[in-house]
């Protein structure tokens, strides 16, 4: 009998030692030396790059997730190493003073990838067919003030306003704006035999769609006639690479290891959780910097207690952003104060309206008539982070007496959840380079859906309206400031976090390769020292 | 009791009892065994190693994580139970009716069984519970929803194979009832595959509900469910690995000592040992 | 034999279209709008509303049903809401994946699970037999995620024997084999065990002994082929567990195969995947019950067919 239980006792010893052993021993990995490599450019070779989660389509009228997309269609104008716009495919442009006449100067000898010319009709084309509601183009509205299209020559498109828009740079150089074959989404289109987008993609790009396995990876290929790429690339023909690969890996530990392993020799977005282990490893460059976004709490302002402006501010007070960065994001984020990141012209912070003062929040929500708090429930959708950080504001809640219970949502029951304007509290991020981010969730007329915080507001609708159709740019990003002001006062939001953009390069393996503003990447210029695995 | 003797006679069945008793003990007296609360929150320690403090270290949000596992045993324990409960339940009586009686019913069930039963379990608990609403209660009765028709067919071939035997054949000679056959005869002979197969079904519906959790459908935040707390341990796997170790060791212990139990039980309601 | 296994495949008729009334209902009930997520957050309403009707989505759910239904009888499983393609085509991509690792990780538990379970209760109470049943016993309470993970870490990254995922040949399969298997083996060997033990202490294996036939042939020839039989039935139920584990497996090590498929469309409300794969995964599993219940009649004649 007690042979029989020793036995158990110590092969049940054995066992939890080994896995301790196992998964303690994962905090020490092993070293490699850094092999030899060129540091001059090298043609040739395969790189991988880990996704957690593919495109959906390389049809740009559908597309809403765009990964790899800007490598096989390019733009009219593009952004440079200092996001200041520059020559794409067109080579220059002007506008009248009026605003209300846009003219682009296209690049000669450009060629679509089927071997056929790029022309002006193309462009015009293309617009005319994400026009058109019968293609339902999921971006149409970033280009309804198009109202007509000219092309005098070939190489000449002029846009025709109605008013002045000078946000116009933006739509046309976000990747978004790119231009495809019309010719071919006319062949492969839904009105052909519907491998547009998934099995054929026709752009003037660097990189051609080779070959794309579903929920495994996608490989682009060089375009060897490439020759027009931007000014400011140190290469401006075909691509250094062979091929370029998306390797969608959703687990965030499995995506690590592979980069340690060196079956993949890029991340393009290192989980905060991981950022640790990976700056650690010897032969990988972490590149950081921050990312156009906002981390926010939202209110369903329309329903109560978040209709009252007092009880939102009171929120705002209770909320400890510093710790949040700290606690939740290991300060791999910057707090935020405001509705828009320092990253773009419009960005406005007020510190003292967001504050930490559990004192003053819980008298805000006394004179709002709630000094006993009140339950709530606090909506985010299941990804990581926002669960922890809804979870580190639950007890921030609770000091000044609101009960929030959590209730996690997939993205599919998320949206579906926002869109029926019964949320209370509920977490969202965005990802978006651009003001006009504050008309898409804040105009009336897109409540309940994207404007999920329900608000409707005439004043904010006027503001937006003067700001969109300024003149100038610079008055655009005054009118966008005096918004902010007035959201801010209204505490329509609670800002959280600015996101921050870490990428993570083998650059044992991987030259060239450079930070682009806001998380970008630009592979123009990248080239490998060895053959991959 | 003979059986009760058979039962703790045999020193792993006395560990696994002893396990399972500790476990309850723990579950019940959660709040004056847990040095701290499961959702106190030290945002100025997160992630510490275990020390004096913190014997299991601190999580992500500088939680104790004894005392997370501690109130946890709760959660498990009685996600196991009721899962499997309603599981076997649903299941055994089921079972029974098709394989004693065969005919229609014996179709009707049996083809229910396989309908359940094409799905992978993790599949149609994540539907049920999508449908009912994210939480610990939908989780449950997912999980007992669809790990019925394992027990259902146990029980079916189990009481096809016994209803041939002589002792069932003398009950019936007897002018035993049909039900009283089932019940008094066939049951008790039937019920150690069955037995088996429910300590599995604990360490199954725990397992399950870890990976509802981490889908965020099962225990929601900051219930310190085990399943949870692997699944969020999981992310700092390199960082931190106590996050995992702990909660990953009570589920492997828990389900050891239903195991143990299990294995006894089997031993002595079997009447044809010696 | 003919007549009962023409029934058979009768009666997975009405099997296969209650797992598409249980699918569509499920998936349909649960909250999320597949055209929420296809037309992105920037779609104005009008084009919310013509791709819902493209796709058929603002009909009646019975007709959306019957189309559905009328559809797989004339072959057609319809198109990947979310991926664009035939469901046909993406289903002709995965399945492969995930049979390679179901039957890996399965021919992996009969093995070590029978070999194991044999020895143990052939032995019982030995030192072999405790090794087993406490490394059965452990197999089944590690998560099968956390001993995947564990398995990367060690071959993949420690080591670098093994590629840390991905698919295309027998170095990819063997960790994920490996973590699935060891909790079926040890589910295999708990059962073979238990069910020897009950063998061998039956009257035959008594008389078997009694005429005195070498202990080898009393346990391989007469107790090792009654044994079998709940094993088998385990065998046939295990199907569903395993094709349920490629889920998870196919998650961690990323490999593109059905479990993937389904958890995406699954998460994206991809009603014509879910049911198209879940179809596929129904019949398959019934023909896999209906493969363990001829075995089971072969081993065992006493049991009639009815």
């Amino acid at each position: 009998m007690s042979k029989r239980k020793t036995w158990h006792l110590m092969l049940a010893a054995v066992v939890v030692a080994a896995l301790l052993v196992l998964t303690l021993s994962a905090g020490c990995a092993k070293n490699q030396a850094a092999g030899p490599g060129s540091e001059k450019p090298r043609k040739g070779g395969n790189l991988t790059i880990g996704v957690d989660r593919e495109t959906d389509t390389f049809d740009l009228y559908q597309m809403t997730w765009s990964a790899g997309q800007a490598y096989v269609y390019d733009t009219l104008i593009t952004r440079d190493w200092n996001y200041k716009y520059a020559p794409g495919l067109a080579e220059t442009w002007e506008s009248t003073p009026d605003g209300k006449t846009w003219t682009f100067h296209l690049k000669k000898g450009v060629k679509w990838q089927d071997g056929t010319p790029f022309t002006s009709k193309d462009v015009k084309k293309h617009f005319e067919v994400m026009l058109d509601p019968k293609t339902a183009a999921a971006n149409v509205l970033d280009y309804t003030w198009i109202k007509s299209m000219e092309t005098p020559d070939d190489n000449t498109i002029v846009f025709k306003l109605d008013a002045p828009f000078p946000n116009l740079l933006f739509k046309i150089g976000q990747s978004y704006g790119a231009i495809q074959s019309p010719a071919a989404y006319a062949k492969y289109g839904p009105n052909g035999t519907k491998e547009y987008g998934t099995k054929i993609a026709v752009g003037t790009g660097p990189l051609k769609l080779k070959e794309w396995v579903p929920g495994d990876r996608i490989v682009l290929e060089r375009n060897n006639d490439y020759n027009w790429g931007a000014p400011w690339l140190d290469n401006k023909g075909p691509f250094y690479l062979d091929t370029l690969t998306y390797r969608v890996i959703p687990d965030s530990s499995t995506r690590v290891a592979e980069l340690e392993t060196g079956n993949v020799q890029v991340l393009l977005d290192v989980p905060v959780e991981h950022y640790d282990r990976v700056s650690k490893m010897p032969n990988v460059q972490v590149f950081k910097q921050p990312a156009f976004g906002l981390g926010y709490l939202a209110f369903g302002t329309a329903n109560k207690p978040f209709n009252n402006p007092k009880v939102r501010e009171a929120i705002n007070l209770a909320i400890d952003r510093e710790a949040i960065a700290k606690a939740v994001f290991f300060n791999l984020v910057q707090p935020a104060y405001g509705y828009l990141p320092p990253g773009l012209a419009e960005s406005y912070e007020d510190k003292n309206a967001m504050r930490y003062d559990v004192a003053a929040a819980k008298k805000l929500l006394a004179e709002a008539g709630y000094q006993n708090g009140f339950k709530t429930t606090l909506a985010t959708q299941n990804r990581t982070e926002h669960v922890r950080a809804a979870q580190a504001l639950q007890p921030m809640l609770e000091a000044i007496g609101i009960k929030a219970e959590i209730v996690q949502y997939d993205e599919a029951g998320y949206k579906s959840f926002l869109k029926s304007g019964k949320q209370q509290l509920f977490m969202r991020q965005y990802s978006w380079d651009n003001a006009d981010i504050l008309q898409w969730f804040l105009e009336s007329r897109q409540a309940p859906y994207p404007g999920h915080s329900l608000w409707k507001d005439n004043k904010t609708d006027q503001l937006i309206a003067t700001a969109e159709n300024a003149v100038t740019p610079d008055i655009r990003t005054q009118k966008y400031i005096e918004l902010e002001k007035y959201l801010i006062d209204q505490a329509v939001w609670a800002p959280l976090w600015y996101p921050m953009s870490i990428q993570a390069v083998r650059t044992d393996l991987v030259g060239g390769y450079r930070a682009y503003p806001g998380g970008g990447d630009v592979f123009n210029d990248v080239w490998l020292k060895k053959a991959t695995k | 009791m003979g059986r009760w003797k058979r039962f703790t006679k045999r020193s792993s069945a006395r560990i696994g009892i002893i396990a399972v008793v500790i476990f309850l003990v723990v579950a019940a007296f959660a709040p004056w065994l847990a040095p701290y609360g499961y959702r106190a929150q030290n945002l100025n320690r997160v992630l510490e190693a275990p020390s004096h403090d913190h014997l299991l270290g601190t999580d992500e949000f500088g939680r104790d994580v004894l005392s997370r596992i501690i109130y946890g045993t709760r959660i498990s324990l009685a996600v196991g139970a009721i899962a499997v409960g309603i599981g076997m339940t649903v299941g055994t009586i089921l079972g029974a009716i098709a394989g004693y009686w065969g005919g229609w019913m014996s179709l009707v069930i049996m083809g229910l069984v396989d309908v359940v039963w094409s799905f992978p379990t993790i599949l149609l608990a994540i539907g049920f519970v999508a449908v009912l609403r994210p939480g610990l209660t939908s989780a449950m009765i997912a999980l007992g929803l669809v790990t019925w028709p394992s027990y259902a067919r146990m029980m079916r071939a189990q009481v096809l194979s016994l209803r041939e035997k002589e002792f069932v054949e003398a009950a019936k000679a007897q002018g035993l009832t049909d039900t009283r056959v089932l019940i008094r005869h066939i049951g008790p002979n039937a019920m150690s595959p069955i037995i088996v197969l429910a300590t599995l079904g604990m360490a199954g519906a725990i397992l399950v509900e870890s990976a509802l959790s981490y889908l965020g459908l099962g225990a929601q935040p900051p219930a310190p469910s085990w399943g949870a707390m692997l699944s969020s341990g999981r992310n700092f796997i390199y960082r931190a690995p106590w996050l995992t170790v702990a909660p990953g060791l009570a589920i492997m212990f828990v389900v050891l000592a239903f195991n143990l139990c299990g294995d006894a039980l089997r031993d002595a309601f079997d009447p044809r040992k010696v | 034999m003919r007549t009962y296994l023409f029934r058979r495949i009768l009666l997975m008729i009405p099997v296969v279209l209650g797992v598409t009334v249980v699918v569509f209902l499920i998936i349909h009930l649960a909250p999320g709008d597949p055209v929420l997520l296809l037309v992105g957050e920037r779609a104005p309403q009008e084009v919310y509303d013509r791709v819902r009707h493209v796709w058929g989505l603002d009909r009646p759910l019975i007709m959306q049903y019957f189309t559905f239904l009328g559809n797989v009888l004339r072959g057609n499983l319809g198109m990947s809401i979310q991926m664009r393609r035939p469901v046909a085509e993406l289903l002709a991509g995965a399945i492969p994946v995930t049979m390679e690792l179901g039957f890996a990780a399965m021919a992996m538990a009969v093995f070590i699970g029978v070999i194991s379970g044999v020895i143990s209760a052939v032995r019982a109470g030995s030192a072999a037999d405790q090794v087993t049943m406490v490394g059965a016993l452990l197999g089944v309470s590690v998560p099968g995620f956390w001993l995947g993970q564990l398995l990367i870490l060690l071959f993949a990254v420690h080591l670098q024997w093994l590629p840390v995922s991905g698919y295309g040949g027998l170095k990819y399969l063997i960790l994920p084999a490996l973590a699935m298997g060891f909790a079926d083996s040890a589910v295999t060997a708990r059962t073979t065990r238990s069910s020897m033990l009950d063998v061998i202490r039956q009257d035959f294996v008594r008389t078997a002994r009694a005429k005195g036939l070498g202990e080898r042939v009393v346990i391989y020839k007469h107790a090792l082929r009654n044994a079998m039989l709940p094993v088998v039935t385990l065998i046939g139920l295990d199907l569903g567990y395993l094709l349920g584990g490629t889920v998870v497996m196919e998650e961690v090590f990323s490999r593109p195969g059905m479990g993937r498929l389904m958890i995406n469309g699954i998460l994206s409300r991809d009603y014509p995947v879910v049911q198209g794969v879940l179809l596929i995964l129904a019949i398959s599993v019934a023909l896999c019950n209906l493969l363990a219940d001829i075995a089971y009649v072969l081993l065992d004649p006493r049991i009639r067919l009815q």
